[in-house]
């Protein structure tokens, strides 16, 4: 037997106990003898149940419809089901949406969106939790080590500019310091010249004077008038004598200048070198023999520049001083400081 | 209500009786005979749920009790659906037990133990968590919002998804019947 089409009108009134007993009486009566009739009405249900389960949460049920949904629709229990899973799904999604849930009975409390996207079962397992917390220390200190080791080549790195900059200084003074190095060179070069030159000026200048002296010691010959005799002045020879560097107060081996046997006075010529007078505000000149014993001493000097030398003489008689080998000691004192060794001479008195 | 003796006889002239295509084809099958019964019995059970009772198993087990005593003579006697002799017996039968107070009148069902409605959104977690991740964002999106909001979410789903709310809502009824089925297994209910 067949049975009229039904709609989810009718479906809705009948599942909600509104339809009068004849027609309800129909659709049952349908559902026995119709296999299709059955499984449509079936379907229907399926939707409507929903439909009515949904109205009813939200309230959406008329006065009358509410209590036949109470009354009659959720006397099944697999309807009541649907109901509670209904209910579920909807708070669910209220935590998701990050709203309020509905009026709900359940304890179904506000759950992060983002555990929505997690299985929670997994989240109730230790593994996970372990595994997840492992994973994190991990990062984090990975992340220190990371860090780390980027302050510290920074560190390296700022040390490396800073000794680049030191190791090279700028073009402008590198090339400065050079010129200054080469003119300085120059300068002593030339210093060391004009001492060469002035050594062998000095040596030729006392071979003259040690010639004159020694052309006025001999007899006036015939040819010359004679003169009537001065009063005899002993001859003043001039020596010069050259600075010693480095020497100690022995002075053999060492060719000193000498004074010919029966020199009475002799002008000593001290050669100052390097020696500035300007530095020194008094002189002595002391005169040693051979054994060391002085011999003569004496303040009163003059100095003297002779063209770019300086020079300090000293007379001295030596009448007294037999033949032999003697040292000069040249001491001085500066405008504020102690007395001073600054020279070491030597000279010979030949023998007669 | 007579408490009523079921023999195996009895219960195999119910199958027979119910046979109907043996009835008209003149032989008997009293497997189809059972397939008639389980078929009949779930519509039975279905009908007085829809009535609101809350017995529906009683009411039709003992509307085939009564049956099944008479099927013997009903075989030779009765013409027509056996399905619709059983539902006029189980619709006395359901008016004898409610005035005899053997079932209640219908009434809203009991509140759930709060502890039960706990277990049970712990039971939809877990089934939710193997839902895939398009089904399961889908069936919380057709639960956003409330009163019209949610119509108006479930339009607007409906549009993303290039299909109208007709067809979202089938979908999202299979994926209510895969969460029950679910949370059934893992509830130990059937």
């Amino acid at each position: 037997m067949e049975q009229a089409a039904v709609s989810e009108k009718v479906v809705r009134s009948y599942l909600l106990g509104e339809l009068p007993e004849e027609e309800r009486e129909r659709i049952e009566q349908g559902m026995l003898t119709d296999e299709a009739f059955f499984e449509t009405l079936l379907a229907l249900e399926d939707v409507v149940e929903d439909e009515l389960i949904d109205d009813y949460l939200n309230g959406l049920l008329a006065s009358r419809e509410k209590d036949g949904f109470e009354q009659v629709f959720l006397t099944s229990h697999e309807r009541r089901e649907k109901l509670e899973l209904a209910r579920g799904l909807s708070a669910r999604a209220a935590s998701a949406a990050g709203h309020h849930p509905a009026a709900s009975p359940h304890r179904t409390g506000a759950r992060a969106w983002w555990r929505t996207l997690l299985p929670s079962d997994r989240l109730r397992t230790p593994a996970f939790g372990l595994s997840l917390a492992a994973a994190l220390l991990l990062l984090v200190v990975g992340c220190g080590w990371l860090l780390s080791r980027v302050q510290r080549l920074g560190t390296e790195l700022d040390a490396l500019r800073a000794q680049q900059q030191q190791s090279q200084p700028p073009g402008e003074d590198l090339r400065e310091q050079l010129e200054r190095q080469r003119a300085r060179n120059e300068e002593l070069a030339a210093n060391l010249s004009r001492a060469e030159e002035r050594r062998a000026e000095l040596e030729r200048v006392v071979d003259s004077l040690n010639a004159r002296a020694a052309q006025s010691l001999k007899p006036p010959d015939d040819s010359t008038p004679a003169r009537r005799p001065d009063r005899a002045r002993p001859p003043v020879l001039s020596l010069i004598l050259p600075l010693l560097r480095g020497r100690s107060s022995d002075v053999e081996g060492v060719k000193a200048p000498t004074l010919p046997a029966g020199t009475g006075r002799a002008q000593l010529i001290l050669a100052l070198d390097a020696i500035k007078p300007k530095d020194y505000g008094s002189y002595w000149v002391s005169v040693e023999n051979s054994d060391g014993v002085e011999v003569w001493k004496t303040n009163r000097v003059n100095v003297g520049t002779k063209g770019t030398e300086n020079h300090l003489t000293v007379t001295l008689s030596a009448a007294a001083l037999p033949a032999g080998e003697y040292s000069v000691k040249l001491t001085a004192r500066p405008p504020r400081g102690e007395s001073e060794l600054i020279g070491l001479y030597s000279f010979r008195i030949a023998a007669r | 209500m007579q408490t009523l003796t079921v023999t195996p006889e009895d219960f195999a002239e119910l199958l027979l009786w119910l046979d109907l295509k043996a009835t008209e084809a003149g032989s008997t099958d009293p497997a189809r005979g059972a397939l008639k019964y389980e078929a009949v019995r779930r519509r039975i059970i279905k009908i007085y749920q829809n009535r609101g009772c809350q017995q529906a198993e009683e009411v039709a087990d003992e509307a085939f009790n009564r049956v099944c005593v008479q099927a013997k003579e009903l075989r030779k006697t009765y013409e027509g659906d056996p399905a619709l002799y059983i539902y006029a017996v189980a619709k006395n039968v359901y008016r004898e037990l409610t005035r005899a107070g053997v079932i209640p009148p219908c009434g809203p069902p009991p509140t759930d133990d709060p502890e039960e409605m706990e277990e049970r959104m712990a039971l939809l977690d877990m089934c939710l968590a193997q839902l895939g991740e398009d089904e399961r964002g889908l069936i919380l999106r057709f639960y956003e919002g409330e009163k019209g909001e949610k119509i108006k979410n479930r339009k607007r789903l409906a549009s993303e998804l290039g299909t109208n709310t007709r067809a979202l809502s089938l979908r999202a009824l299979r994926i209510r019947r895969q969460l029950r089925d679910c949370m059934r297994r893992r509830g130990g209910r059937k």
